[in-house]
């Protein structure tokens, strides 16, 4: 009595549902397809004609509930017979069978679909798809979607709309058409003008052929032929098949692994980006080292004199900008950074070692000219003696550390080149030096521009937000190897230093994908 | 130097006769050939498009610097000389391109491929630059003097011009380019190194000079014409509306170097006659860093240059000929349209 009881509720529950039609699928069989593939596909398949919205479906828990309590025994394979007979005991108007073959690289899908009223194979949808479990879920998703066209329309009362044929009257006739759609609003076409949109009975149409659309945003376009009959009103009901598209996928924290069916792992996809930045610094030129251009006429193979500084510090001008173009794996990122510094060299008392002499030219109290000694010493520089444009581009490697929510910090090395200009309202070091020895004057101010490379060494963290914005906070040491010519006249040197820059960087970006 | 230049032309000649040999547009009918994918249509687009700019743009090049020193000879100034010079080779350039558009149109099949992955195109630009002598070394053919100057300021008087053909994928590209390059000394005072004796015409002796020496150079003491022929290889960065990318290049420079003067060691200016006229043979080598902003069917660019153009060659005459050589550093600012082949 308990079992009938429950029988008739789930029974009840089933067709409690009117207009809808109820119909199961019974589990997939398969060859040399693994057995959570069969299950993927089934679900697949139950998924689709759920989200329909025209189907009781019957599922796999009811249906083995019916079957158990009406002692339903089963070989294990069942055919067409069989199915009817599981359709009857479950109460579905439809039952679909399904099997699936796989190949070397090739599955074919089979899916029969029994009317359990008449007993016989109403329809019968086979595909073939070749690849990986994700394009075997694709396609079973297509066949998804032709099943619920083919069953909407055989499931609809018989409608009286001739696929072929000739209005048999001669003299014009009229009828009209009563257009519905599943979803409603959708716009009808009757012969490409525009007739509104469904529910709607458009009357006066000319008996015969017609060419009908249906559009609804979001939704396959359809397209059929009708047949208008005289004096008629002919019902159309149809079914929409929604569109598909990509899905964009977000996480929090971001970095969420993606599953890859077709290798069974857990799949990490590279990001790119882009990344704009600015930021102060203090920096100093580290081993400033000044050659004469000229050669001791007394040995030829020394130089007239060399100077160098072991340090001078310099100021930001205008803060450092940057753009930077780049992408990371899951543990190792790389990025191409083009950047400009603007750094000067503030007033300060700089101590010096210099070795040789340095040359007069003739003057009235040197008619010929003078060679003067030079030792340590200690030179007065003024505010912006020296001022440093670099633009650089270079790339940089970097190692990530593991996510802290959206953040990931990196450290990383990189090698840059470029541009330097250096320029003064003053020759250059060696002449204002040796201006200060011996007072002369020489008035020529200093711009010159050089080829120069630099290291950079980052460490920092990135955010990226919800919107595929990234933020990025950097410490940086950088250090560019300047080279230039300087000083006027017989002064003239070559200059090598290291500008040496301590960063802060603040910068946004977007993630490119 | 002029015996290497003979047997480098030699060499440049063989090749460049070599591979028009074996061009199979030449050698076989239109209807016998089998060229249907891009790449293999590019393939004979190149092998009909360089070897005429290899022969073509040389021989107009060297005739064009005639023209230009002719110019000067004839007592125009130096803009008019270097417009003259630069009108030949940008002639010759139009002229192979209006071939190698002919040759593309109706001698090469249509490519029957849709692969769109690669972008074959050619490009046409410009490039003003900030330039300047490095290292200029001179040593006396006598072998009795060394002179070096650490730097001399350069100018133009036509920004260079140049062509570039290639391919581009979403991650690597190369192209071929040939371009023009014409720089002068500014007119300014350098400062020089000197070791050793030098002759004196005057006495007929040799003479020592002061390790400090001092040269007044008039503006276009030295002209300089450059033909550069070479392959640029470049790596594509992400897409962010404009593309990004990064790469170098090396190749061939065929250079001229002209002057009224016969040396920086002999400031006779020689009225109505080039006194220095040295064709050379060398090589260059330069970075690029650039962004495009891609259509279609076409793409204009902007690149950042660093270029280094090595010179060496003879000046001079009798006892005080002298070998010179140096280092054009340059910061070229490139921008130009591409457009596809295809």
């Amino acid at each position: 009595m308990k079992k009938l009881l429950t029988t008739i509720g789930l029974l009840s529950s089933i067709f409690a549902q009117d207009g809808k039609l109820a119909v199961s699928i019974l589990d997939f069989t398969g060859e040399d397809v693994k057995e959570k593939f069969l299950r993927a596909c089934y679900q697949q398949l139950e998924t689709s004609l759920i989200e329909s919205n025209r189907f009781t479906v019957i599922e796999k828990s009811q249906r083995d509930e019916l079957l158990k309590e009406q002692e339903f025994q089963s070989s294990g394979i069942c055919d067409e017979a069989c199915a009817v007979e599981i359709g009857k005991m479950v109460g579905a108007e439809y039952l679909m069978l399904g099997e699936i073959i796989g190949f070397a690289d090739l599955y074919q899908v089979n899916i029969k679909i029994i009317n359990i009223e008449k007993g016989d194979v109403a329809e019968k949808v086979t595909k073939q798809i070749s690849g990986g479990m994700g394009e075997l879920l694709n396609g079973m998703e297509e066949a998804s979607r032709e099943i619920v066209r083919r069953i909407s329309s055989g499931g609809q009362a018989q409608q009286p709309v001739l696929q072929t044929g000739l209005p048999t009257a001669v003299q014009k006739t009229y009828g009209s058409v009563d257009i519905s759609t599943d979803p409603l609003g959708a716009n009808i076409l009757i012969d490409g003008v525009e007739r509104g949109v469904t529910p709607k009975t458009i009357a006066d149409l000319e008996a015969g052929p017609h060419n009908l659309t249906l559009v609804y945003p979001g939704y396959e376009r359809l397209q059929k032929r009708i047949m208008v009959e005289d004096g008629k009103t002919i019902p159309i009901s149809e079914y929409l098949v929604p569109k598909t598209g990509s899905l964009s996928i977000l996480s929090e924290p971001i970095g969420a692994q993606e599953f890859n069916p077709r290798t069974g792992q857990e799949n990490y996809r590279s990001k790119t980006y882009f990344l704009i930045y600015t930021g102060f610094s203090i920096g100093a030129l580290e081993e400033f080292y000044a050659e004469s251009a000229f050669t001791d006429p007394n040995s030829p193979s020394n130089l007239l004199w060399t100077a160098n500084v072991l340090d001078v510090s310099t100021n930001n001008t205008i803060p450092q900008i940057g753009i930077k173009f780049g992408g990371w794996n899951e543990g190792i990122g790389g990025e191409l950074d083009i950047s400009f510094l603007s750094h000067h060299t503030p007033a300060q008392i700089v101590y010096y070692d210099s070795h040789g002499q340095i040359f007069f030219p003739p003057t009235s109290e040197y008619p010929d000219g003078a060679y003067y000694p030079v030792g340590p010493d200690s030179v007065d520089l003024p505010d912006k003696f020296l001022k440093f444009k670099s633009f650089s581009f270079g790339g940089q490697v970097y190692l990530n550390v593991p996510f802290i929510k959206n953040m990931r910090p990196y450290i990383g090395i990189g090698l840059s080149f470029g541009m330097n200009n250096v320029s003064s309202d003053y020759p250059g070091p060696g002449s204002y030096a040796a201006k200060n020895i011996l007072n002369f004057d020489e008035s020529e101010s200093l711009n010159t521009t050089d080829f120069g490379w630099g290291i950079e060494l980052p460490i920092g963290i990135k955010y990226i937000s919800y919107k595929k914005m990234l933020f990025s906070i950097e410490f940086r040491v950088s250090q560019k190897h300047i080279s230039f010519v300087s000083s006027d006249a017989y002064q003239k040197e070559k200059d090598k230093t290291t500008l040496q820059t301590f960063q802060l960087n603040l910068g946004m970006g977007k993630l490119l994908e | 130097m002029k015996k290497i230049n003979y047997h480098y032309f030699l060499i440049l000649l063989s090749l460049q006769i070599s591979i028009a040999g074996n061009n199979p547009v030449d050698s076989l009918p239109h209807n016998e050939m089998e060229v249907s994918t891009k790449k293999q249509v590019f393939k004979q687009y190149l092998l009909n498009s360089i070897p005429s700019s290899l022969f073509f743009g040389p021989y107009s090049f060297m005739f064009g610097v005639t023209l230009g020193g002719n110019s000067i000879v004839d007592g125009d100034s130096p803009f008019v000389a270097n417009t003259k010079w630069l009108v030949t080779p940008l002639l010759a350039g139009f002229l192979v391109q209006a071939a190698t558009h002919d040759i593309k149109n109706n001698i090469l099949k249509k490519p029957t491929d849709v692969d769109n992955s690669t972008f074959y195109y050619s490009i046409f630009y410009i490039g003003p630059d900030i330039s300047s002598i490095k290292e200029f070394k001179a040593e006396g053919a006598d072998g009795r003097w060394s002179a070096n100057l650490a730097e001399a300021e350069m100018g133009i008087d036509y920004p260079p011009l140049g062509y570039r053909t290639g391919f581009s994928t979403q991650r690597f590209g190369m192209d071929y380019e040939m371009s023009l390059l014409a720089h002068h000394t500014l007119k300014q005072t350098a400062f020089y190194n000197f070791n050793g004796q030098i002759y004196n015409k005057e006495y007929n002796i040799y003479v020592d000079l002061p390790t400090a020496m001092e040269i007044d150079l008039p503006a276009h003491f030295l002209m300089l014409h450059s033909m550069f022929m070479g392959i640029n290889a470049y790596y594509v960065l992400p897409n962010f509306g404009i593309t990004p990318y990064v790469g170098g290049g090396a190749g061939l420079l065929l250079n001229s170097v002209q002057s009224q003067y016969p040396g920086p060691a002999n400031l006779a200016q020689e009225e109505g006659s080039l006194a220095l006229d040295e064709m050379e043979m060398n090589w260059g080598y330069h970075g690029m860093v650039g962004f495009r902003y891609m259509k279609s069917e076409s793409f204009y660019y902007l690149e950042f240059r660093p270029t280094f153009h090595n010179f060496q060659y003879n000046s001079g005459t009798g006892l005080l000929e002298e070998n010179d050589q140096f280092m054009l550093q340059s910061f070229q600012f490139q921008f130009g349209i591409g457009t596809s082949i295809f």
